[in-house]
């Protein structure tokens, strides 16, 4: 076994109560993804599929304290949400895919689509918190919470993206550029269309 | 740590110029001219102070990878600062979006979880490995937040 790896397990988090705390505190996504990491890809686009749900739900309250917005409109939008959530990601997770490949990866695409779904278990947190927020005390959260989510993501995608290229940090994090510029363009986009 | 996670000496260089860059290019975006130039002096001797922090705490890693290896984690893992620049950048010159600041803070703070990461795959321990680096981004992240104000009111 490679000392890393015996190193990595060593220092695994244990389930106590400084550990619990610091994981909310500071990586409140795992508490989702390790859950998860050994289900079917079809329950894990569940976890992004939620969280854009949520994250359109909320820009379509936030346009809606702007001006008038009918119901429907923002029951549509947080439909859209759902389908970018899940159809986009694995649109999204086979560009990367398709983009290690180009770098000399090795991973397999379920894998990818899978892990890239749980990636956004940060967002899935920031856009319940959001939510709250927004219909508790009226905020605009859908970028202070909604795209701070999506950012969160970037980090476990970066390292998803870097396991695939032999552990290679520039390749990750320009595949993780492009994955980012389409999230987010993309939403600013279907927000556009209201 | 495997050859391609360890830090090549021909290649810290371009992944500092990198770094300094994305910082500038933040600060900017965060709060004008000033703020390029004091975001990324700030964020440099963050940068150091979290070097000498961690060499001093994790006498293990030293060990394993030397001071040069804990050097070369943080500038590697503040390499992830460019996705965050380029989004910052798509988002206030082409969405005219005013939120420059929660890109430059995420990626601060992601920079920091990352750097946790690498250090206890490389024999850091959990706390002075993995959440020294995360908190010390963190702060770093609140006083890059703050800076802007700081600055109007010491300068104008």
């Amino acid at each position: 076994m490679p000392k890393s790896k015996k190193l990595e397990q060593k220092d695994a988090p244990s389930k106590s109560l400084f550990g619990i705390i610091a994981t909310i505190a500071f990586n409140p996504g795992s508490l989702i993804s390790d859950h998860l990491k050994d289900a079917k890809v079809t329950n894990t686009l569940l976890v992004s599929g939620l969280a854009f749900t949520l994250f359109f739900l909320q820009t379509g309250l936030d346009i809606g304290h702007n001006k008038q917005l009918s119901p429907i409109l923002i029951a549509a939008l947080t439909a859209a949400g759902f389908i970018y959530g899940t159809l986009g990601i694995v649109l999204i997770g086979a560009f990367a895919w398709a983009g290690t490949k180009a770098f000399g990866g090795t991973s397999a695409i379920g894998n990818m689509i899978k892990s890239f779904a749980l990636a956004y278990s940060p967002a899935l947190i920031y856009a319940v918190l959001g939510l709250v927020f927004n219909l508790v005390f009226g905020w605009h959260t859908s970028i202070a919470f909604g795209v701070t989510g999506v950012l969160w993501a970037l980090s476990p995608m970066i390292n998803i993206l870097k396991n695939s290229v032999q552990g290679r940090i520039w390749p990750a994090a320009i595949l993780a550029t492009f994955c980012g510029l389409i999230v987010i363009i993309g939403w600013a986009q279907i927000g556009k269309l209201l | 740590m495997t050859d391609s996670d360890a830090p090549q000496k021909s290649g810290l260089n371009f992944d500092q110029i990198i770094v300094i860059l994305c910082l500038v290019a933040l600060g900017y975006l965060c709060g004008g001219y000033k703020m390029a130039i004091a975001g990324p002096v700030l964020a440099l001797l963050g940068i150091g102070f979290l070097n000498l922090l961690l060499g001093t705490f994790n006498s293990k890693t030293k060990a394993i990878i030397g001071a040069d290896g804990i050097a070369g984690i943080i500038t590697h893992c503040f390499v992830i600062l460019l996705p965050f620049t380029i989004l910052a950048l798509v988002s206030t010159y082409w969405l005219k979006w005013n939120a420059a600041q929660v890109f430059a803070s995420s990626g601060l703070m992601v920079c920091g979880a990352s750097i946790g990461a690498e250090m206890v795959k490389n024999g850091g321990g959990r706390f002075l490995g993995a959440f020294l680096p995360t908190l010390w981004c963190m702060f770093l992240s609140t006083t890059w937040m703050l800076l802007p104000t700081l600055i109007a009111r010491v300068i104008g």
